[in-house]
């Protein structure tokens, strides 16, 4: 090192020797992988190289990550100081609609009700039925005899009559 | 030391020539403050590769860049945890120890953790480093004269703790 001295920063004999015995002492041998140094400076290198995509900074995340929690926060502590909404009593008068008029009476009469009309089924009788599924399994000559006076005929209700008896005015 | 080719990386030719010739010292002077020298001095080279254009003095800009992710290094807790157990086990191993060495490296390494830092750093740059008194100035923040000042000092008190001899007037006559 004592070649490197100028003449202004001349050292000593003494402190020559001692700069001298220093720098005859190695340090210890360096532990860094030169493959792993090698790749690590290739990649560091190709990154740094203008116009190569250059990964986000790393700072990025972190700092959405924390201004999503402000915000959280600042909501939660919104809703949690948020007063109730006030309850306002208002006193408000509805007025009943008037009563509709009742519909006058269609008409002054009932109906007539025919003994026919009433007579006629609204749907076949069982009876009727079955004695059809026998005629046309088995024939006419498969109905049973049956006399005039079982023969069935209208059912006449008291009422009926009298209205019918009324009408003929007997 | 200087490379001038702008706007291309260093080239990897050049950065294993510094990693052999430098790699050592660099730990040597990064040991001083922390205890994870070669990740430091390993950051500091990858750094320089992705430098464009690199500097042009290579080996003072791995000294400073050493020093200040050094001096980084040491103020991380998690790592502060680790040195207790570690200086311990790396105290000897500043130095390569060898039977022929006119001083014992142990005793170099004991004398160096006594100076003062700055005194420190100043001997580890000039000595092992070979950088310029200029150089050293700009690197601690100085001028070259306080960095020569602050070596003369660092070296006469080596030289008391070691009690280093004269080799003109101790060494053995081999004839």
């Amino acid at each position: 090192m004592s070649e490197n001295n100028t003449s202004e920063h001349k050292l000593s004999d003494d402190l020559a020797a001692v700069e001298a015995s220093l720098a005859a002492l190695p340090p210890f041998p360096s532990g860094i992988d030169r493959d792993r140094l090698v790749y690590l400076a290739g990649q560091a290198a190709a990154g740094a190289l203008p116009g190569t995509k250059r990964r986000p900074a790393g700072w990025l995340w972190p700092m959405a990550t924390a201004a999503s929690l402000l915000v959280a926060a600042a909501l939660g502590a919104m809703l949690a100081v948020r007063s109730q909404p006030e309850i306002v009593e208002r006193l408000v008068v509805v007025r009943q609609p008037a009563e509709p008029v009742a519909p006058a009476p269609v008409a002054a009469h009932p109906a007539v009700e025919t003994p026919l009309a009433r007579s006629r089924p609204s749907r076949p009788p069982a009876e009727y039925l079955r004695l059809r599924d026998l005629v046309l399994s088995r024939g006419v000559d498969a109905l049973p005899e049956t006399s005039a006076k079982h023969r069935p005929g209208p059912v006449w209700r008291s009422s009926d009559r009298k209205q019918i008896e009324r009408l003929l005015g007997s | 030391m200087t490379w001038n080719n702008a706007n291309t990386p260093l080239p990897p030719q050049r950065l294993a020539e510094l990693l052999d010739r430098h790699a050592a010292a660099l730990e040597l002077f990064a040991r001083q403050w922390c205890d994870t020298p070669e990740d430091v001095v390993q950051e500091a080279l990858v750094d320089l590769a992705a430098c464009i254009p690199p500097p042009d003095h290579a080996v003072a800009w791995l000294y400073r860049v050493v020093r200040n992710k050094a001096i980084s290094a040491v103020r991380s807790a998690r790592r502060r945890r680790r040195r207790e157990s570690r200086v311990a086990k790396q105290r000897t191993a500043w130095f390569q120890a060898s039977p022929d060495q006119a001083i014992d490296a142990r005793a170099v390494t004991e004398a160096l953790e006594s100076l003062p830092e700055s005194q420190r750093e100043v001997v580890v740059a000039r000595v092992w480093g070979g950088l310029s008194f200029e150089q050293i100035g700009r690197l601690i923040g100085a001028t070259d004269s306080t960095a020569h000042r602050r070596y003369e000092a660092a070296l006469s008190a080596l030289r008391d703790k070691l009690r280093v001899p004269c080799p003109k007037t101790t060494r053995p006559n081999t004839s």
